[in-house]
């Protein structure tokens, strides 16, 4: 069953469009990760989905329900998690918690219940009475999603969650991020970590100026944009009539020493590429004492799709 | 309804909970009204005077109405005694600062051309001694002057032209310079109670506008918008919330000012709390406004506090005895309209009065409302 519908979305900024006819389908149950680099439309894209702003055109359904139609039932099954630390310094975290909690429709013996299990989940129960000014970032960061999943929403949304936060906080938010999506939740999780959205997503939609690009799980990625297969070789010698021969080779397409026993060779997408590279040493006479691939990964990828890095500006 | 409560309270909570604000918008308008108002009042001390009017002659129900009047009394309280012992037994025994004996031959003696004397008994305090000296000085310099007229031909005659109120109305200018005349009709702490009660209910307003933008620059606005609530009832409670602390603010000035300081705020107590409300929600209004154009916490700060702080100096809430220019310029301000109609309160006015200032304000409320209304997305927006 889809959870998000986005269908034909665009939201123009006077001339500019900061999204480009979006459609895209979202099923429950996923992780969903939303990548691109600042000014891609992932903010936009997301501030739309959440009911912050308006479509110029388009709509998109959460659970069934229009967002241009039916805004605040949409908005009950959302939980927003925002970039920026969305908490009060001078309530404490209890309050913080039972605050939204309020604005969700929650009261007494239900409210105290889930304002309890938030905290609980995210390991700040024994803080629950101290204000967040006495907080370190990533038990800032942990309060913030606490307050957005109070409710038991149908889809959380993540807007960069682990910005400026310690490896460890860092763990315990993708850890939770995992546990809610067990517990029932789908998750959109938009970050600039190509690292952590390869670990929790199980897929990905990459965004440029306003466009979706690419979108799949990590291996249909790979195949849509058909990518080439590296390899490192670790060999006991290492010729240089060998290494011409495979420079000249037309299906390697590139051959470099990494070492003295190493090679990284990226090879193209035939099948008898990696057959003709075992052939020649072989024919060396070089023994190969291990083989290993490199993964592909999302960076490399989005660079090569767009010419630009994740972390580029513009 | 519950979204709106919820958000007022949590409002309320968190400005409580600056000890700056508390200190800022609670105790400091306290510690003003105390400092200001003992500092005026200690200068305008009534001094008792023990007074037996001898005299049964024609000037001598002038002499009277002129003691009774009672802005004589906010210089002179006059005990009549029945005889000269007695204003000596008075003057003796501590119970009065002062002693005058006015001649049997007063008016008599006054109206045949003689000096118009009466017979002073001074008492041990010099200050008190001279204020009575000077208030009873000037009365009768004002009937030598009404007879040298009189007897230069150039009008009626003084019996008829002598007018009590005028003479104390010259008295209390010449005299008591920055005492009760400064302040109208009101005591010197009811002036600057009302003053200070106005300008703090116009700071007051300020946390409308800053909450919301710091919503904005902190983050929160994001989450209030994704919120399942009609936004304007979240901004309706924030509102809520800083209109309850203008409420709580008001009431323990007034409530602190009468009770520790003996600030008289008149009977109308219903009328003085719409005063204040509508004072409070003018403050939301120019803060809401001033937000509007400047989209930022602190430059709003900076600007609303120095347009509060400029508008309550030039209607004469900082110093008194202002230039009357500058307290024209003043009419055009919140202040004069709040303070005018709180003092009109303190006065006990005719309830007609009180309403034309009440009416008055409550248009500049309308106004200052509807523009904020109609700017209040450029305040809320999260794309602005």
């Amino acid at each position: 069953m889809s959870m998000v519908v986005f269908d034909e979305v665009v939201k123009k900024y006077d001339a500019a469009l900061s999204v480009n006819h979006l459609s895209l389908v979202i099923e429950e149950g996923e992780i969903f990760g939303l990548l691109g680099p600042n000014g891609a439309g992932k903010s936009t894209t997301i501030h739309i989905l959440a009911g912050l702003l308006g479509a110029s055109a388009g709509d998109v359904r959460v659970g069934g329900h229009s967002i241009r139609k039916e805004p605040l039932a949409v908005k009950r099954l959302i939980g927003l998690v925002p970039q920026e630390l969305a908490i009060y310094e001078t309530l404490t975290a209890e309050e913080n918690v039972a605050f939204f909690a309020k604005l969700y429709g929650l009261r007494g013996s239900l409210l105290r219940e889930r304002v309890a299990e938030s905290l609980e989940f995210v390991g700040l129960l024994d803080r629950a009475k101290a204000k967040p000014a006495t907080f370190s970032g990533g038990m800032k960061r942990r309060l913030n999603i606490a307050c957005a999943i109070m409710h038991r929403p149908k889809l959380i949304i993540m807007d960069e969650p682990t910005v400026g936060i310690d490896p460890q906080s860092r763990n315990h938010i993708l850890d939770s991020v995992r546990t809610l999506n067990k517990l029932g939740s789908t998750v959109i999780y938009t970050s600039h970590y190509m690292e952590e959205v390869e670990a929790i997503s199980t897929r990905v939609g990459i965004m440029d100026r306003g466009r979706l690009i690419a979108l799949g799980t990590k291996e249909e990625l790979r195949k849509q944009s058909g990518q080439e297969e590296k390899l490192l070789l670790e060999l006991d010698r290492m010729e240089e009539t060998m290494l011409m021969e495979m420079r000249e080779h037309p299906r390697l397409r590139s051959v470099m020493v990494t070492d003295a026993q190493t090679l990284e060779v990226v090879l193209d997408e035939s099948t008898t590429a990696l057959q003709d590279l075992l052939f020649i040493l072989h024919k060396h006479g070089a023994a190969l004492l291990k083989l290993s691939r490199v993964e592909t990964d999302l960076e490399s990828l989005f660079l090569q799709l767009t010419g630009r890095t994740l972390r580029d500006r513009g | 309804m519950q979204a709106w409560i919820t958000m007022a309270w949590y409002e309320l909570i968190q400005i409580l909970r600056l000890r700056s604000v508390v200190i800022i918008m609670l105790i400091l308008p306290l510690f003003l009204i105390f400092l200001l108002g003992t500092v005026f009042d200690n200068q305008m001390k009534p001094v008792q005077v023990a007074m037996h009017i001898a005299d049964r002659g024609p000037l001598s129900k002038e002499i009277e109405a002129f003691l009774q009047d009672e802005r004589t009394a906010g210089l002179m309280i006059v005990k009549f005694a029945s005889s000269r012992e007695e204003v000596l037994n008075q003057l003796r025994e501590g119970s009065v600062d002062y002693g005058f004996i006015v001649p049997e031959d007063f008016s008599e003696k006054f109206l045949a051309g003689g000096e118009a004397v009466w017979t002073a008994y001074p008492g041990r305090l010099d200050n008190e001694n001279l204020m009575a000296e000077e208030t009873a000085g000037s009365f009768l310099k004002e009937l030598e002057t009404r007879r040298a007229i009189m007897l230069a031909g150039a009008g009626e005659g003084l019996e008829q032209r002598t007018e009590s109120e005028e003479i104390v109305a010259r008295i209390s200018t010449e005299f008591a310079g920055e005492g009760k005349a400064v302040f109208g009709s009101v005591s010197a702490i009811q002036y600057y109670a009302g003053a200070y009660l106005v300008m703090f209910l116009l700071y007051s307003g300020m946390p409308a506008a800053l909450s919301l933008l710091q919503e904005k620059e902190k983050g929160t606005l994001a989450r209030l918008y994704a919120a399942p609530q009609p936004f304007w009832i979240i901004v309706l409670g924030k509102l809520t919330g800083t209109g309850i602390f203008a409420v709580l603010q008001a009431g323990i000035i007034i409530v602190f000012s009468w009770q520790i300081f003996g600030v008289s705020w008149g009977n109308h107590l219903g009328l003085l709390v719409l005063a204040c409300l509508l004072t409070s929600m003018c403050a939301i209004g120019l803060s809401l406004v001033i937000a509007s154009i400047v989209g930022t916490s602190k430059a709003t700060q900076s600007i609303f506090s120095t347009v509060t702080v400029l508008m309550t100096f030039l209607t004469g809430g900082m110093i008194a005895d202002l230039n009357q220019n500058v307290l024209n310029i003043g009419k055009f301000t919140i202040n004069h309209w709040a303070v005018m109609t709180i003092k009109r309160i303190m006065e006990e006015s005719e309830t007609t009065v009180i309403w034309q200032g009440i009416g008055i304000l409550a248009m500049i409320t309308a106004v200052l409302l509807i523009l904020a209304f109609a700017r209040l997305k450029k305040v809320v927006s999260l794309h602005a």
